[in-house]
């Protein structure tokens, strides 16, 4: 192989790679909703952002890395979604049984 | 489902796109010839070579977004089409720039070879008969346009009338190039 096909081969790697990290970065941030949400129905900030941000890490490594690794991140993030939202529908849906108790009494 | 006639390149491609990177070499060694050949194919030689790298870069950039229901020749030989009009625009506004005129004759290598002459000759007169086939207007416009001159309209005007004219004169090109 010639210098100019090295320098290439370089470069088209890095691209590559560069490429894979943009697109991992922009699915990734689909997770910013549900953080959000987490956010707003939590009454812990600190822990939720340390969570989320470790999240959004791993998920962005993961699907940079391809492979077996991407295919397991989606699963894994509906899997999280539940426990992730039960809190919060728990404390939506005591909120309002409470206005209907109100309302009985 | 069928991908055109390159499997080999379809499922290289599929791979770097689900981020198999042992097929990168792979996929470089089948793209890189194959952008060379349709670069020189649309371009100078000296333009060729760079918008060759400038697409296999991009494809590679690319790459994670790649869907492998579609044709992965369709899609490279898409970019490198990008790449070659990018690089024609370029080289049109340098020109305009520059107010460059340059005829056939002063560009005609003296260093040629006797081969390179009736090849030259060739392309001349199959250039001659697509410009042939043209409308009397577009040959006007690009006599002039060969000739660095501009009617009295704008020069906005007169770059799209010539634009126009170049893709007439390049699907002309085609057709008196497929069919002898």
């Amino acid at each position: 192989m010639n210098t100019l096909d090295a320098r290439l081969v370089s470069r088209a790697h890095r691209a590559y790679e560069l490429g894979r990290l943009t697109a991992a970065t922009r699915r990734a941030l689909l997770l910013a909703l549900p953080i959000s949400l987490a956010l707003a129905g939590c009454g812990a900030p600190q822990e939720v952002l340390a969570c989320g941000g470790a999240l959004l890490a791993a998920v962005t490594l993961f699907l940079w890395r391809g492979q077996e690794y991407e295919a397991g991140v989606w699963p894994g993030v509906a899997a999280g979604l539940a426990p992730l939202l039960l809190p919060v529908l728990a404390r939506f849906a005591g909120q309002n049984q409470m206005t209907v108790m109100d309302r009985i009494e | 489902m069928e991908h055109g006639f390159d499997p080999d390149l379809q499922s290289l491609l599929t791979r770097l796109a689900a981020g198999d990177r042992s097929a990168f070499h792979p996929a470089f060694s089948a793209l890189w010839p194959i952008l060379r050949r349709f670069t020189a194919r649309h371009l100078p030689p000296t333009e060729a070579e760079d918008a060759a790298q400038e697409t296999l870069v991009k494809i590679f950039r690319q790459a994670a977004g790649f869907d492998p229901s579609r044709s992965a020749i369709a899609w490279v030989l898409g970019v490198a089409g990008f790449e070659i009009r990018t690089a024609r625009r370029r080289r049109l506004r340098r020109r305009e720039a520059s107010g460059e005129v340059a005829g056939l004759e002063s560009r005609r290598d003296p260093a040629r070879s006797p081969e390179e002459d009736v090849l030259a000759r060739d392309l001349e007169a199959t250039l001659g008969e697509a410009i042939g086939t043209l409308r009397p207007e577009d040959v006007e416009t690009l006599r002039l346009y060969a000739r660095g001159e501009r009617p009295r309209i704008a020069a906005a005007t007169f770059r799209k009338r010539v634009e126009r004219a170049l893709v007439r004169l390049r699907t002309a090109w085609r057709t008196t190039d497929e069919h002898p």
